[in-house]
């Protein structure tokens, strides 16, 4: 079984891989993890606890493009 | 002269002019008046000059906050941030003076004092912050119990019509069913995770109310199983002209023209001064009842009809939602209904398109395939329209090949 950390861990990694050059949404990152460690070892609420994790220690931020996206904090061009 | 010369326009006119209300407040409030400008800007360019969308939120949240970024912030600074809040109203809409006191006060404190009662989907609308005030706002909407709505894709503020708190027709309790589902489902208002939004609304009989039928992913529509309610004491007073309806000039029924013959199902009939109601071809419509509610009232074995995907014309054209379960219980603590929505929403999550409606899936995949796959059995409610295949293929067909 993937422990929640090393889910975290992975979602995190992958959101760093897609700045600037990807917008991802949470079923396919969902989608995504489950494929990567197999259905036998993460689950949909193994995901979402991770995400759950990662949004409140603000190490990831939602993001709106059309629909709801996970991205790194940053700040945003319009703010500016 | 104006500076706003084309706005001014919309002013003029016996109508409530939102105009008028902006410039209003721009007497106080410096983020209206380059509010005016920017629209002003807008009308003459014909395009506008708002961008739309952004990582804006308060933390933990990924709904409630919609961000607005002006395209020219060198112009009017004052709108160069101007992010809507949406509040999560409360159920049936109901108010304290003082509640509605707070949110003026806490929108004039924090924001351009501009509102909106109600949005679409059912919330209080702030219009216009920025957004170093939006944790602000947060702390202390929380502190006064309100939270935010929904907003991105996740599920949207479900909403409700005012039910059995002020509605003979009621069939189901709305308000607890709306405060129940929404306290229910918090992580799936709060934190997007759906391949788009998904609205529900309940009406408390088949009038709809609140236009679940056109305007929710999942309406919850009243009705009853059982017989309606007759009073045949009071038919006959609307048929003498002393009850009267307040639709027709003379304000009397005449039965058979205004109620029996618009019947959609012609399960009704009216000899001899008796009114006969074949009850098991009744499909509720509420026509008879809304026209004579002395007489004729709904039955007492209330629960609900459960519909799927209504849709307003975003990224597809516009759908009506159709009949999924015909009638199901609404007792607390709901169980029946939040099993059911939740095969759907995981069906959904794993099926659904990026920015795909669940009315759009159903379309794109079948509603026999959808059916199937959430565990329902097929029945003819289900048909929302004529079949356009003329060719049947049994399964058996298939096994033989």
């Amino acid at each position: 079984m993937a422990t929640v950390e090393e889910v975290k861990d992975y979602i995190f990694k992958k959101v760093e891989s897609y700045a600037g050059k990807k917008q991802v949404k949470v079923p396919q990152m969902t989608q995504d993890v489950i494929e990567h460690f197999g259905e036998d070892n993460c689950s949909k609420k193994d995901v979402k606890e991770a995400l759950r994790e990662l949004i409140d220690d603000e190490k990831l931020v939602y993001g709106y493009f059309g629909g709801t996206t996970i991205e790194l904090p940053h700040k945003e061009g319009s703010a500016n | 002269m104006s500076n706003t010369p084309l706005i001014d326009e919309l002013v003029k006119g016996p109508w409530p002019s939102f105009i008028k209300d902006i410039k209003r407040t721009a007497e106080k409030n410096e983020m209206c008046k380059d509010l005016l400008n920017l629209l002003e800007m807008s009308y003459r360019d014909k395009k506008t000059h708002w961008k739309h969308g952004g990582i804006v939120g308060v933390r933990g949240y990924g709904g409630g906050i919609i961000g607005r970024y002006s395209d020219s912030p060198e112009l009017y600074p004052g709108v160069s941030h101007f992010h809507t809040v949406r509040i999560n109203q409360p159920a049936g809409w109901f108010y304290s003076t003082s509640a509605l006191r707070y949110i003026c006060d806490l929108w004039e404190k924090h924001g351009s004092g501009l509102t909106n009662l109600h949005g679409s989907t059912g919330d209080m609308v702030m219009l216009g912050t920025t957004t170093e005030h939006l944790e602000d706002i947060f702390t202390d909407l929380s502190e006064h119990g309100w939270d935010l709505g929904g907003s991105g894709s996740d599920m949207r503020t479900p909403s409700c019509c005012l039910g059995k708190s002020r509605c003979e027709f009621a069939c189901i309790d709305t308000m607890a069913i709306c405060h129940d589902l929404t306290n229910e489902w918090q992580d799936e208002l709060h934190r997007p995770a759906f391949p788009y939004k998904f609205k529900i609304k309940i009406a408390g009989c088949p009038n709809d109310c609140v236009a679940s039928i056109a305007r929710s992913d999942c309406s919850i529509i009243g009705t009853w199983r059982d017989n309606i309610r007759q009073d045949d004491a009071a038919v006959a007073k609307y048929a003498s002209g002393e009850l009267v309806y307040g639709a027709r000039a003379d304000g009397k029924v005449d039965i058979k023209a205004d109620v029996v013959d618009k019947c959609p199902t012609g399960c009704m009939s009216y000899e001899g001064g008796k009114l006969s109601i074949d009850n098991k071809n009744c499909n509720r419509c509420m026509h008879c009842i809304n026209l004579m509610p002395q007489a004729l009232r709904v039955g007492v074995d209330g629960g609900a009809t459960i519909l799927l995907g209504a849709k307003a014309p975003i990224v597809q054209g516009a759908l009506l939602s159709s009949v999924l379960v015909p009638f199901i219980k609404m007792d607390p603590p709901y169980e029946e209904f939040k099993e059911l929505i939740g095969r759907i929403w995981e069906f959904w999550d794993e099926n659904g398109e990026a920015r795909e409606r669940i009315g759009e899936m159903i379309v794109r995949i079948g509603k026999g395939n959808f059916v199937e796959e959430v565990g329902c059995d097929p029945i003819p409610e289900m048909i929302c329209e004529p079949r356009s295949n003329p060719y049947i293929f049994y399964e058996e067909y298939f096994e033989e090949e």
